[in-house]
């Protein structure tokens, strides 16, 4: 039995990325200016993602974690 | 003739069907007959004005640990409930290398908060497959155990402590799928991961380091069978919670596996984010992902002391910083004019932790030995109010005078506006849950939510009928987990059943209760039952109000339906 295709998926609550694996901040950073996208500095992503933030140098970026590419809505 | 009959109850078979007069009967392990005019039982009991009820289903728990020293898993067992499901949030005690004990023990205790020296009297480590697991702790069974297979234990075994740094390599995934594949071989009902845990070292749990492409891999193997995944999500932030929420949709529906969200709450601190949530999981389901967040029905509450850091202080670094540092460093911290001034000011401006709502003026002192035993009961705003000072002052000033000792509990911290919380709790994206029995004892008593559902939500607001409540704890939670032949009172399902008086089914108040493996050493809070009169476990008596917990040791190990 075949299954139907789903609908469409909803638009993302905000757009994000998900850092490769063993990519810090600026690696992030510079990814993101290569993919000629709008450049980002990295107080803005914080300011967006203050999840990541407040997080103790132990807890660095890891390949799940969301980063929001744009302020809250 | 049967070898048991529940006769002339109010039977709630679990369908959610209209109750009705009847009985029950059982033959061995399974439901012989439900109806009326049922025949002779060697054992016959008169369930007039009591509910006969399919046994409750708990899919939120840590009891890992526990089970290996306590198959019935008290006190869960007396509030009804006849099938836990450990392993939540990657966590479990197996597969797991014997030189990676040490680092196991040491997060698990960390992140669900058990005494070292319980977990350590209690626990003999003979395992290290998930088979020898299963072998370790299944004949013990009184109470029917259907766990599931940590993410950070999966990679810890295949990956070695590398899997606390890095993402996996593509061999190393064919292996991690493989691994997974054998621990459902061996019993493991489904997998859990993890999106936020951290462990006593302040770093990531070991499922954090994967990428999108191995959590792919291994929801392949889970779509192989149509096992469920569980996960901890970002649970205090819509925005993530509801991100999250796409991402699972899309492997729920590439692999067609059910996927459940835990915990879900009602908080002042983020007013609106479960009718977010609510909406992005029906949108997801209306495309075909099966989802659902575990609500559990108790506010929360928290008892702390100052001897360690714990889940109040969170957002606070300052305070982490001074409880982290050790007893002697605390009580030093606290004697200094200037790190007293310090902390207190950071209780005024820190923002709310886990989507908590704390209050320190609110938090009473709840126990003390010493000099302070005459201020239990009272409130540190009240307390600071007399003494003119602020009221972290107070709760260092007490703390100094019990040596670290007293414990302060912090009430009504988040989920207790029981008007939002009622529709939510029949939503369809919703199933009772994220209850963390086994886990966080000494901080709060995660025991009897079922009765809590039936005594505020069913009997108090009438926001619930007694037989939604019933398939809402059993055949709602059977039928999502894919946990075969359990859920409802119907001729052939395994006899799990639980007798009860709606009229009075409760969660008892919280009780300290010293019966930890280590002889006294720790204590955790636990609540009774009240309004459970017996409950069955495959067809034999295992607690009965009157006379306590039997010897029966029929529970079962439930590894789930397979594709």
């Amino acid at each position: 039995m075949t299954r139907a295709a789903p609908g469409p998926a909803p638009i993302p609550v905000r757009h994000y990325v998900q850092p490769h694996a063993g990519e810090d901040w600026q690696g992030l950073i510079e990814r993101l200016a290569r993919s000629s996208g709008p450049r980002f500095a990295l107080e803005q992503l914080l300011g967006w993602n203050p999840h990541l933030a407040y997080r103790p140098p132990s807890n660095p970026l890891t390949p799940l974690d969301i980063v929001f590419l744009e302020a809250p809505r | 003739m049967f070898d048991l009959v529940l006769r002339n109850g109010l039977v709630c078979d679990g369908t959610g069907a209209k109750a009705e007069l009847g009985s029950v009967a059982v033959e061995g392990t399974r439901i012989a007959a439900v109806g009326r005019d049922l025949g002779p039982g060697r054992r016959e009991i008169d369930a007039s004005g009591l509910v006969i009820a399919p046994g409750f289903i708990d899919p939120h728990t840590h009891y890992d640990a526990q089970l290996t020293w306590d198959g019935l898993a008290t006190p869960s067992l007396e509030h009804g409930v006849t099938t836990v499901i450990p392993g939540n949030c990657s966590l479990t005690l197996a597969p797991l290398r014997a030189e990676h004990r040490e680092f196991l023990g040491a997060a698990f205790r960390q992140i669900e908060e058990m005494p070292k020296s319980a977990f350590d009297a209690g626990l003999r480590w003979t395992w290290q497959t998930f088979g020898e697991y299963r072998a370790s702790i299944e004949p013990k069974l009184g109470i029917n155990n259907a766990p599931l297979v940590g993410h950070s234990l999966l990679r810890l075994y295949v990956l070695g402590l590398a899997s606390r740094d890095r993402a996996s390599t593509p061999d190393e995934t064919r292996a991690l799928a493989d691994c997974l594949r054998a621990c459902l071989d061996e019993g493991a009902l489904g997998m859990s991961t993890s999106f936020c845990d951290i462990d006593h070292e302040f770093r990531p749990v070991p499922c954090r380091l994967a990428t999108m492409g191995e959590l792919d891999a291994l929801c392949t193997v889970l779509g192989e069978r149509g096992r469920p995944l569980q996960v901890l999500p970002e649970f205090w932030d819509a925005d993530l919670f509801c991100t999250r929420i796409d991402q699972m949709a899309e492997l729920s529906i590439r692999h067609q596996i059910p996927i459940t969200f835990s915990p879900l709450f009602e908080s002042r601190a983020m007013p609106g984010l479960v009718g977010r949530v609510l909406e992005r999981l029906s949108r997801q389901a209306a495309r075909g992902a099966r989802l659902q967040a575990q609500m559990q029905t108790r506010p929360i509450d928290m008892t702390f002391d100052l001897r360690g850091a714990n889940a109040v202080f969170s957002s606070m670094p300052g305070w982490m910083g001074v409880l982290m540092s050790g007893p002697d460093a605390t009580r030093k911290a606290f004697a200094d004019p200037a790190t007293r001034a310090r902390l207190a000011a950071e209780t005024d401006t820190a923002p709310m932790p886990l989507a908590l709502v704390f209050s320190l003026e609110k938090t009473r002192l709840s126990a003390a030995t010493g000099k302070a035993s005459s201020e239990v009961g009272r409130s540190l705003g009240e307390l600071a109010a007399e003494r003119g000072i602020h009221p972290a002052e107070v709760l260092m000033d007490i703390s100094l005078a019990e040596d670290l000792d007293a414990r302060f509990t912090a009430s009504d911290l988040a989920h207790d506006d029981e008007q939002k919380i009622a529709p939510s709790l029949l939503h369809p994206q919703v199933q009772i849950g994220a209850g963390d029995g086994g886990a966080h004892v000494a901080r709060f008593a995660t025991y009897g939510d079922t009765g809590h559902l039936f005594a505020r939500y069913v009997r108090a607001r009438k926001a619930i009928s007694l037989e939604q409540a019933c398939k809402r704890l059993s055949a709602d939670i059977a039928d999502f987990w894919g946990i075969p032949d359990r859920g409802r009172l119907v001729k052939g399902q395994a006899a799990d059943i639980v007798l009860f008086d709606a009229a009075t089914i409760d969660r008892g108040p919280e009780e300290l209760a010293w019966d930890l493996p280590d002889g006294g050493q720790s204590f955790r809070f636990v609540r009774k039952a009240r309004g459970v009169r017996e409950v069955f476990v495959n067809g034999a008596s295992v607690h009965c109000a009157e006379s306590g917990y039997s010897t029966a040791r029929r529970g079962e190990w439930i590894g789930g339906r397979g594709r």
